[in-house]
């Protein structure tokens, strides 16, 4: 642990008062034990000191008028962090806590993230302290185009390609793209999450939660098994849950549950398409509670409650964090369940990944399993470069191979370090190999 | 039925010391008003008595909206905010809504009223209402139906009226989703001025602040838009000077939302500053799924519940990130803003749930440790009987995070909470028996 306590402490000396990037530091480069011992190159190139430098960092100011006509003035960031395997890729943030530490404290996280994909994208994030709540639309559009007269200075769809995070969804990104295609002159693939009607792809609502389906079923396909006849659990009932859902009915699979806050629906006959169409419809569109599922369909409901305590085959956290607890893992696997794919992020606790871990059962940990979003901007950008709209079903098709890919570089990645079905230490290796290999074989640069 | 200036000053006052609703007197007033207010792009609005506003629509029966309205706003979550401007809540259908814990009328600062506290079209489609209240007239019960179903059958100009689209899509059909914004009605018609003007006039009448509340028919497109008062009283407002006795815990000027009030709580829930800022993230989403399993064991019991940042961040390095379910039971919401050393302290006064925090008629308090004005006691609570592991067995491990101080076994009466929404100030003790203090 020698160098990577020694570049820890570079990074505290050099970082004093990010606290959030320094834990994100921490947390990473302790991770990465096992490779920095078996492969000097690392050391001898110093990669650890060069992957926590981001590659360019930019602020700059936003000033803007409100609707009284009084100066407003943000400040904007972007931090390009690592290019070695594509253009910059990642989120931008509107919201008052934004600040340096926390824009790199993502922007480290996002190179891992994207190259675990295995899709050409570097990792960079990016945003400002301007707060869209409370704002009049036409505030957020002389805002956006404020942020983007300078940022079009630094982005392009060879260079840095940013999409949306909190505080900027569809609305702000077509701000931004048509303040950048005004200042250019030019309509590129320079931002993703973009309009359908306007250079977006399909298939993006639906991509978490079908990529935790994918994931889960190469999993089961190196225990020579398929999801036919399996019974699921899913909790949750947004868009990961409800494709999850789907997803799950066409590969031949039984999903029994659905959840929301307030509670939990256990279907034993299985969700069918035409249920989930009216669980979707309330939902999404007449947001009603879901125990209104239970009172259409007379099954059963129970307040308060996760659906971990079903007898299942399979489970899906597709709700929030921390929501399978040590206990709530020791009852899953009581009841049956050998196969937890993670659409949530960080949805079992440490005790309970640690149970997953010493049961030797097929555990997808989020970072893996829940990338098929990340991966669907991927898409965009190659539908946008190629000038080419795919079908869902083009889009769907390639979102499976790159989950295939993705567990196949977990799944190789943990065998090679001797913890064969390791799918957490698979994913925290498989993404910095890619991004260190390529640094290396750049030079110093 | 008009009235003319000290005989409405005087007839105000009537209404209001008369205690029962009379919205007939109510409607001779502010007749006259009303004409002076400009008309609106879409309708007219005309002062309209009647007994039970509504119609029928097949076989149910409703106002088209119900309104809330207040002189003073006490919810000031925006700096673009002027509390004297007064605010208003609307619900489609019956009044009943207004005050559901489980749905969310439209709240409308009257000086901004297109300012809302959600940043995107998806999360005002989650904070609109839901359902509607009404009577069904075949058996005179009270009913409730889906908000969207009960479009469905009103022609598109109410519809265009109460509802707005943006960039949310129907998962099946691909049509944009409608959220009852009441976008139209405030915007195109005279509503909001009048509703203003109205409320600065029965104040200054009534010689305070005051409430009322009124229902809407909207008529056709080429019809004015009536509105009917049903109901005015004064504001509850705090006694004064503030009758708090005892050890003060907390105190905040400056940073408050939510109404005036005088109220008594069993216990506290005060998570340490210095113990949860070192907690890891996955510790972080622990504690907020703790105080859902604690919310359930008070059951309908409201406390108080103190902790560092910002309640309900989706940012855990910035606060508690928490879902409304897992603290609705909570009547007093206290932000401290001291997580860091390194960093400036950042509050977010509930905003993250402002809709939630308005229905369940939370009051948030933001106490900024260093300024006048502001005091959080820690020590007491850090220092006090921790009920925790008596409540949740199993839960020792964090009794050094979440502290569970109930005023009994700290030889006290309980906790009083004294809050003042005009001058946003709030003051927090636990109060002893006599001879005690």
């Amino acid at each position: 642990m020698g160098y990577i306590q020694d570049v820890i402490g570079i990074v505290e000396r050099r970082n004093a008062g990010e606290p959030e990037f320094l834990q994100a530091v921490r947390e990473v480069l302790e991770s990465l034990e096992p490779v920095v011992q078996k492969h000097r190159k690392y050391q001898d190139n110093r990669i650890l000191e060069r992957i926590v430098e981001p590659e360019r960092q930019i602020i700059f100011r936003v000033p803007w008028l409100d609707d009284k006509g009084q100066v407003q003035v943000n400040r904007g960031f972007r931090f390009e962090f690592n290019s070695a395997i594509g253009p910059y890729k990642g989120g931008l943030r509107f919201h008052p806590s934004v600040n340096q530490s926390i824009l790199k404290f993502l922007g480290f996280e996002q190179v891992f993230k994207n190259s675990l994909t295995t899709l050409p994208m570097g990792g960079g994030k990016g945003g400002s302290d301007f707060d869209p709540k409370g704002k009049s639309d036409a505030e957020v559009m002389r805002f956006c185009q404020s942020f983007m007269t300078e940022l079009a200075r630094h982005i392009g769809p060879d260079t840095d390609v940013p999409a949306g995070d909190i505080g900027v969804g569809g609305r702000e990104i077509g701000y931004m793209f048509g303040q950048y295609k005004r200042l250019r002159n030019e309509f590129t693939g320079v931002l993703t999450g973009k309009g359908l009607k306007w250079g977006g792809s399909l298939i993006r609502p639906e991509a978490t939660g079908y990529g935790a389906v994918y994931f889960a079923e190469e999993m089961l396909k190196t225990r020579g098994e398929t999801f036919k006849g399996k019974i699921c659990t899913v909790s949750g009932s947004g868009n990961v849950a409800q494709y999850t859902i789907e997803k799950l009915n066409q590969l031949g699979a039984k999903a029994v549950s659905i959840s929301d806050s307030n509670g939990t629906v256990y279907d034993k006959d299985g969700i069918s398409p035409q249920k989930l169409a009216w669980a979707m419809e309330l939902k999404n569109v007449k947001r009603g509670r879901i125990k209104d599922y239970a009172d259409k369909f007379g099954c059963e409901y129970r307040e308060g409650v996760r659906p971990w305590y079903i007898k299942c085959d399979c489970a899906f956290p597709s709700a929030t964090q921390n929501e399978i607890s040590g206990d709530e893992a020791k009852e899953l696997l009581k009841n049956g369940c050998y196969v937890v794919s993670e659409g949530a992020n960080m949805p079992s606790t440490p005790a309970a990944v640690d149970l997953f871990l010493e049961k030797k059962i097929l555990y997808g940990p989020g970072k893996a399993a829940n990338a098929g979003g990340v991966a669907t901007s991927g898409l965009e950008m190659s539908q946008n470069s190629m000038r080419l709209s795919w079908t869902r079903e083009e889009v769907d098709a390639r979102l499976n191979q790159i989950m295939v890919a993705i567990h196949k570089a977990c799944f190789d990645t943990a065998k090679e370090y001797g913890q064969a079905g390791n799918y957490v230490m698979g994913a925290n290796i498989a993404g910095f190999i890619k991004v260190a290999d390529a640094m290396i074989d750049q030079g110093v640069v | 039925m008009s009235l003319q200036g000290h005989s409405a000053n005087q007839a105000t006052k009537d209404v209001l010391s008369s205690g029962a609703a009379d919205s007939k007197a109510l409607a001779a007033i502010t007749e006259q008003w009303c004409a002076d207010i400009p008309p609106g792009t879409a309708a007219p609005l005309k002062v309209h008595y009647t007994e039970r506003p509504g119609a029928a629509h097949g076989r149910r029966f409703y106002p088209d909206v119900s309104g809330w309205a207040a002189s003073h706003n006490p919810y000031v979550w925006s700096e673009y905010i002027d509390p004297s401007a007064g605010v208003m809540r609307l619900v489609f259908g019956a009044a009943s809504k207004l005050h559901a814990r489980d749905d969310y009328p439209r709240l409308v600062a009257l000086n901004a009223p297109n300012r809302r506290p959600e940043a995107y079209f998806e999360e005002i489609c989650t904070h609109s209402q839901r359902r509607a209240d009404f009577t069904d007239v075949k058996t005179g019960a009270p009913e409730t139906g889906y908000v969207l179903d009960l479009l469905q059958e009103r022609d598109t100009h109410v519809v265009e009226l109460l509802t707005s689209t943006g960039d949310a899509y129907h998962p099946v059909t691909g049509e944009p989703i409608r959220a009852l914004t009441c976008e139209g009605l405030l915007r195109d018609t005279p509503l909001v001025g009048f509703t203003r003007e109205i409320l600065r006039r029965l104040a200054d009448a009534a010689g305070r602040p005051v409430e009322l509340h009124f229902a809407l028919q909207l008529g056709d497109r080429d019809g004015a838009i009536l509105w009917t008062p049903r109901e005015l009283r004064p504001a509850e407002t705090p006694p004064e000077p503030h009758p708090v006795q005892g050890r003060i815990l907390l105190t905040s000027s400056g940073f408050t939302l939510g109404r005036s009030r005088l109220a008594r709580f069993e216990r506290a829930v005060y998570i340490s500053p210095a113990q949860y800022s070192p907690l890891s993230l996955s510790n972080r989403y622990e504690l907020a799924r703790l105080l859902g399993r604690l919310r359930r064991a008070f059951g309908d019991s409201p406390w108080i519940l103190i902790g560092p940042g910002r309640w309900g961040t989706s940012s855990p390095e910035l606060g508690i990130p928490v879902r409304f379910a897992e603290i609705n039971g909570a009547g007093i919401l206290i932000e401290l803003a001291e997580m860091h050393d390194t960093l400036t302290p950042e509050v977010a006064l509930g905003t993250h749930f402002l809709n939630d925090i308005v229905s369940h008629d939370i009051l948030c308090a933001a106490i900024l440790s260093g300024r006048e004005g502001h005091r959080a006691d820690g020590t007491y609570f850090e220092e006090m009987p921790n009920e925790l592991a008596r409540i949740m067995p199993g839960m020792e491990s964090w009794a050094s995070v979440v502290r569970v101080v109930e005023a009994r076994a700290c030889g006290g009466e309980a906790f009083v909470v004294w809050a003042d929404a005009v001058q946003r100030r709030m003051i927090c003790a636990i109060e002893f028996g006599r001879g005690r203090g």
